[in-house]
């Protein structure tokens, strides 16, 4: 009997993203090891479908344009080559146009469960914010009305929690004011 | 119906690493240390502590004259790659005699995670990448709890190579420090669940 074996193969970046695009599920890239995404649920889905029409048809012209999960995010740790796909990304530099993926985003989001909380805390967390381009970072949680956003100030990194669906969650970040309300629009919570 | 909370200068729980191991000292549980955070290490099961024990003892033996030592999950491991990290893992073979009686090494040649439930998404990923950040790192062993199954990943001249030991029969030879672990001597005494 196997356990779930998650580091299987070494490949390069060029083989990973040959690969990738025929490949039937999503893998994220750390370093030279591949990881298959897992599928997503239903709450999740609706609150990826939510964010993007907000945050799609706030970002309708201009500079900046939202990007849900089918966007490659590509950075360097030190030697090593990462590639995620944020569950949502606002991108605000016009040189990154006609590329598959986004080096520089300014905002990104992650839908957070039981399962990935501690990736997205501590993994994607650490890498994200050395990203020289990155304002914000959101994390929405799925099964309760609460969003966790950290935010570059001169400070340095600050965090803000909204909780219920009465909030406003304010990013200070490109004046994105995200109504919880809208966020959670048909997510049922597990009483 | 709750208003936001209003942002401090940083989090409560954002720590320097010099809070961080002032505070370690005196803590009854394990943090580890990463982007300015300390997260608590969860409770080890039996299976874990057998299996442990078992690493210490088949290594101490195999390691003995050869100039290395195996430390098992008290000693801390730090990195700067480029963020300060501070990790507790579960078990080291250190070659440079200088961090032997130190409470925190930075240059060990293997590494090992036993994992679980609660520890694999980091055990598999974010220290993965991690432990192969050290230059000095040769090797990195994962090693299931639920199964008898051993990873080793390990570097090559080129890149790093991964190999599946599967089975009480299998041997998992580690390629380096001429290390050969008998699985059926590393699950000593542990009980698989159906």
């Amino acid at each position: 009997m196997s356990a779930v074996a998650q580091i299987t193969q070494f490949i390069t970046v060029e083989e990973y993203l040959e690969t990738e695009e025929l490949a039937p599920r999503k893998r994220e890239y750390l370093g030279g090891v591949v990881y298959e995404m897992a599928g997503a649920s239903e709450s999740h889905n609706r609150i990826a479908s939510n964010l993007s029409r907000f945050l799609g048809n706030y970002f309708l012209d201009g500079p900046c344009e939202y990007f849900s999960s089918d966007m490659k995010l590509s950075f360097d740790l030190g030697k090593l080559s990462y590639f995620y796909y944020p569950d949502g990304m606002v991108a605000c530099d016009p040189k990154e146009n006609g590329k598959d993926f986004r080096e520089r985003p300014t905002v990104i989001f992650e839908i957070t469960s039981e399962s990935t909380r501690s990736i997205d805390e501590r993994e994607k967390w650490t890498a994200y914010r050395q990203l020289p381009s990155l304002e914000a970072y959101v994390r929405i949680e799925q099964v309760t009305p609460k969003v966790l956003v950290e935010v570059r100030t001169e400070r340095g990194w600050e965090e803000r929690l909204f909780s219920g669906l009465e909030s406003l969650a304010n990013l200070g970040v490109l004046g994105i004011k995200l109504p919880l309300r809208e966020v959670y629009r048909r997510v049922e919570f597990p009483s | 119906m709750s208003a936001a909370v209003s942002s401090q200068n940083r989090p409560l729980d954002y720590l320097t690493a010099s809070e961080y191991l002032a505070a370690e000292v005196h803590s009854s549980t394990k943090h580890e240390y990463i982007a300015g955070r300390a997260y608590e290490m969860p409770q080890t099961s039996g299976a874990h502590m057998v299996l442990a024990q078992n690493l210490a003892g088949m290594l101490h033996n195999r390691l003995r004259g050869s100039g290395c030592r195996f430390f098992g999950s008290n000693t801390k491991l730090s990195l700067a790659i480029p963020d300060d990290r501070y990790y507790y893992p579960d078990g080291m073979i250190l070659c440079d005699s200088r961090e032997f009686l130190q409470s925190c090494a930075t240059k060990p040649t293997v590494i090992f995670e036993i994992l679980s439930e609660e520890t694999r998404p980091i055990d598999e990923r974010e220290k993965c990448v991690a432990y192969r950040a050290l230059e000095s790192v040769q090797a990195y062993i994962v090693i299931e709890q639920i199964c008898a199954e051993v990873t080793l990943i390990r570097r090559t001249s080129e890149s790093w190579e991964i190999r599946r030991f599967t089975g009480l029969d299998a041997e998992a030879d580690l390629g380096v420090h001429g290390l050969v672990l008998p699985l059926g001597e590393l699950y000593e005494d542990i009980v698989f669940p159906a």
